[in-house]
């Protein structure tokens, strides 16, 4: 009887791990989207929108964004907040991704300093370093980068 | 209690299963993913020293001289392009425009998340337009440099890619994907290039290369 709830206690602790922790790690890194979702949601949120106000501007961020605000009156609304929404999300992968730089400087040099210059091959080996043996501040970076 | 334990575990299994079953219909299209873009790119061999501007030389004077006049079966200009590792994208453009449309910023999305992830962020890139073979050859060649620029610009203007790494060329017809078939549309497939290492950055906190080896590798392009 002791044995029977001991072991639908293991399970139920082990239960509530296996729900949490898939959640953990994703949470604490706070991953940016991808360029590839990012350019989704603007071609479905604004492709009509685009060819029937901006028709001779290209996927050029700085010129599209410029034109779908001059256009605000005539584009619908579910492309006047997502198209804002796309390119916050571009500049935020971006960001996330040079920010590894700086996050990761001591780890870098102190586990892949004979990879200077080669920008590739460090995250890479930063990647494959066990995430313990780098500073907090570096394993949220490559999180929210979406390198890992 | 156990049952409802084992019940409860299975629980985030269920959910697991329903995302990655409702995954595939929200990138079902047959533009190649990101992965695939990523295997298809990698495993560069030998770099290559090919030079773009002799490229489009060559192919300017390949249409000037009238040579390999009949579009069926023509070779393609340069056989080194399909020997490097590279990957056939279709990419939708305006007619008789460089202007992307927004079907294709899924691909270029794709493509841009393929060109930073680690395993190719080291690498220089090619993107080569090419057309059928409608129309004038000449003016074909024209819009298919204009084409690659513009795909170039999306990479460096929107995602920031840094423009040194990727490069552009225009092969019009010259670069057939599909010598059986001149006409077809699949011939204005844009391709995607594998060429060399970027030269190392000699910034950073420690380990400057010397001024003489700095030089010495970006004359040839590569170490």
């Amino acid at each position: 009887m002791f044995r029977a709830v001991f072991l639908a206690l293991l399970a139920t602790v082990v239960a509530a791990w296996s729900t949490v922790s898939p959640m953990v790690s994703p949470a604490m890194a706070a991953e940016t989207a991808s360029f590839e979702n990012s350019a989704t949601l603007l071609a479905e949120s604004c492709g009509k929108d685009i060819e029937a106000n901006c028709l001779g501007v290209s996927l050029d961020a700085p010129r599209l964004r410029e034109c779908l605000s001059r256009n605000a009156d005539s584009i619908s609304p579910q492309c006047r907040t997502d198209y804002i929404k796309a390119f916050d999300a571009i500049q935020k992968r971006i960001a996330a991704r040079s920010a590894v730089w700086r996050a990761c400087d001591r780890d870098k040099q102190k586990i892949c300093a004979d990879l200077q210059g080669k920008p590739g091959e460090t995250i890479a080996c930063l990647l494959k370093a066990p995430a313990r043996s780098l500073g907090w501040g570096c394993n949220q970076a490559l999180g929210q980068a979406g390198y890992r | 209690m156990g049952f409802s334990g084992i019940a409860r575990r299975l629980v985030p299994l269920g959910l697991l299963g329903m995302l990655l079953a409702a995954a595939p219909p929200a990138w079902s299209q047959d533009a190649p993913t990101t992965e695939a873009m990523v295997a298809a790119l990698s495993g560069l061999e030998a770099p290559s020293d090919l030079d773009v501007a002799v490229l489009r030389q060559q192919a300017a004077e390949r249409i000037k001289k009238r040579a390999d006049l009949v579009a069926l079966k023509r070779p393609p200009l340069s056989r080194e392009l399909n020997r490097l590792p590279h990957i056939d994208l279709d990419i939708q453009f305006n007619p008789d425009s460089p202007v992307i449309r927004p079907d294709s910023y899924r691909t270029i999305g794709r493509l841009a998340d393929a060109l930073t992830t680690p395993a190719l962020t080291s690498l220089t890139f090619l993107i080569v337009g090419r057309s059928d073979a409608n129309g004038k050859r000449d003016s074909n060649m024209a819009l298919s440099q204009r084409r690659a620029e513009a795909v170039r610009d999306a990479l460096v203007t929107t995602f920031k890619l840094s423009s040194k790494r990727i490069l552009a060329v225009g092969l019009g017809e010259e670069q057939l994907v599909d010598a059986n078939n001149p006409k077809a549309a699949i011939n204005q497939q844009s391709m995607v290039v594998t060429l060399r290492e970027i030269a190392p950055v000699a910034g950073g906190t420690s380990v400057k290369p010397p001024e003489a080896s700095a030089k010495k590798s970006s004359r040839k392009g590569v170490r």
